[in-house]
């Protein structure tokens, strides 16, 4: 009787092909085939936009025009309501689709066997990863377009001299790091239907007390924990980088560094720990 | 074609993810086209086809783009409209994968595995959950695969897709190889006893002066009425005398037959044997 192990089919050995140009290939067709596949799915693409733009309608309905009186965290001139909860709901925008949208995605990807499946095919793992990622910006681009939009069409935001480049850097960082923890993330995820729940159960929490929806005074304890997290830096910084009152680049970089390190712990963690099988049935 | 077969837990998947690469193995060496799965798991997925078990694809995408990613992943893919042929999903080509039926939709794996020209194909349990005429449809596609020389992977615990498939058939169980040979000789079923079998006469007081050359009748009262059933190593000289002692009578031997012990008895009392010794 043969053993298992000694199972084994005779045949050559053939070179691997990994070059440079034909990974750059490979992620683009990927990415272009990710694409295809999000905006087809309507439920997928309508959840994503659908949340940020309902907030947006509905504190603009509510507040629009409103003044935020001068104080510490705001800068020394009244400003309109617009000017915050405009770049507050933009995060709840890049949070949405690069942790939420992307962990419940990877999840259920995993558990349905699509991960496994790549990995039986010649796809280097990384590469679909990163065009994995690379869908999730292109997404995450057309989504904070359309916050800006709507805030400048309907609303009365205004932008400052030094936005553009504050955005930029601000929302980069944004995403790379809600990127780096919805991936990080999936390892927590037993299956697919509690994905959502265990999702939304870490961020709504902070949503609230990270300032989104109001300022809160920095002097309350739960602004005090919320600081320790990625979300209330994230609204802040956004908050600075379209704030007019703000003289100079506008960039918080004590915020984005807050963010960075999240981000990058996040990354090594998934790195480590990011699982393509799914979970055993039992 | 090489089929492993094995009751569910014995080890078929665990045997073939090694070979896949999937998973490493505990001891031992393993070799795929002269490879090792685990450390050249990059440069081997490029030459081997792979149709995992309960895997989804992504539902949105068609068929032909489905095929056409999964064709650029490969230095020399098939031609992607030859592959939908091969599979019988023409029809379907723009069609969304999520529109397929079950049947469809493994036949579209079973297309995947072949869009990079393997040199060998593993096929993990490929039509269970098939309704009859989609797993004769699938079989006849693998059987044209196998008979232009690519080398199959079969794992199954469908008696009749080793037996319509597999030149050769392995049977699996806690891990171990317990038995292997043709299917038409694995476990000694072309060396066996054979068995004849026919319905009691209507009418008949008993068997009488029936003499079958030492093999003796028994009479089984079934479900299906009453049955003759002879056990015998010489089945053409048993049937001579039973024909002749029936024809002599004027006795019409409703439902006789002469079989060999099935793939499935074989297979049966093999895993029966293993479970026995545990």
């Amino acid at each position: 009787m043969s053993a298992v192990e000694s199972v084994s089919v005779p045949g050559p050995a053939g070179p691997a092909r990994t070059s440079g140009i034909g990974a750059i290939r490979m992620i683009a067709t990927d990415l272009r085939y990710q694409q295809l596949s999000y905006w087809r799915n309507r439920f997928g693409a309508f959840f994503t936009f659908f949340m940020p733009v309902m907030f947006l309608v509905i504190f603009g309905s509510l507040y629009s025009g409103q003044k935020i009186a001068p104080s510490a965290n705001t800068g020394s001139a009244t400003i309109n309501y617009d000017q915050y909860f405009v770049p507050a709901i933009l995060t709840l925008g890049v949070i949405s689709s690069c942790y939420t949208y992307l962990a419940v995605q990877l999840a259920t990807q995993r558990e349905e066997g699509l991960l496994k499946r790549v990995r039986s095919s010649p796809l280097p793992p990384w590469a679909f990863l990163v065009a994995v990622v690379l869908s999730c910006v292109i997404r995450t681009a057309v989504l904070v377009g359309l916050t800006l939009g709507v805030g400048a069409a309907f609303y009365q935001l205004v932008f400052p001299p030094h936005a553009a480049l504050a955005l930029l850097v601000t929302v980069l960082v944004g995403t790379a790091t809600f990127c780096s923890i919805g991936i990080a993330i999936t390892v927590i995820i037993p299956n697919a239907d509690a994905a959502p729940a265990i999702v939304n159960g870490i961020y709504l929490p902070l949503m609230f007390i990270s300032g989104t929806f109001f300022p809160l005074k920095s002097t309350l304890l739960v602004s005090k924990i919320a600081a320790w997290f990625p979300v209330q830096p994230f609204v802040k910084a956004t908050f600075a980088a379209l704030n007019p009152n703000v003289h100079g680049l506008g960039i918080e970089w004590g915020h984005i560094v807050t963010m960075a390190i999240w981000g990058a712990a996040a990354m090594v963690f998934a790195l480590r720990r990011f699982r393509w099988m799914p979970s055993r049935k039992q | 074609m090489l089929a492993l077969l094995g009751p569910n837990g014995a080890g078929k998947t665990t045997t073939v993810e090694i070979l896949e690469g999937f998973l490493g193995p505990d001891a031992g060496e393993v070799r795929v086209l002269g490879l090792d799965p685990a450390k050249q798991r990059q440069v081997l997925l490029e030459r081997v086809g792979i149709v995992l078990q309960e895997c989804a694809v992504e539902q949105f995408l068609t068929v032909r783009e489905t095929f056409e990613r999964r064709a650029s992943y490969y230095p020399h893919p098939r031609d992607v409209p030859e592959i939908i042929r091969t599979v019988g999903l023409e029809e379907k080509t723009g069609a969304r994968v999520r529109t397929l039926s079950g049947g469809q939709q493994r036949r579209l794996d079973l297309g995947l595995g072949l869009v990079g020209d393997p040199e060998v194909l593993f096929l993990d349990e490929p039509t269970t959950g098939f309704d009859p005429s989609a797993r004769r449809e699938a079989w006849e596609v693998v059987h044209q695969l196998a008979s232009k020389g690519l080398t199959v992977l079969l794992t199954t615990h469908y008696m009749d897709e080793a037996q319509a498939l597999a030149d050769t058939v392995a049977v699996i169980a806690r891990g171990q190889i317990v038995a292997s040979g043709t299917p038409e000789s694995i476990g000694g079923r072309d060396s066996g006893e054979a068995t004849v079998r026919f319905a009691w006469p209507a009418g008949l007081e008993s068997l009488g002066e029936l003499s079958l050359d030492g093999a003796s009748p028994s009479v089984l009262e079934t479900t299906d009425g009453r049955l003759v059933e002879i056990k015998t190593q010489a089945p053409t000289g048993v049937l001579h005398r039973l024909t002749a002692w029936a024809v002599d009578r004027g006795l019409e031997l409703e439902r006789l037959e002469v079989t060999r012990p099935s793939l499935e008895d074989v297979y049966l009392s093999i895993t029966a044997d293993e479970a026995g010794t545990s």
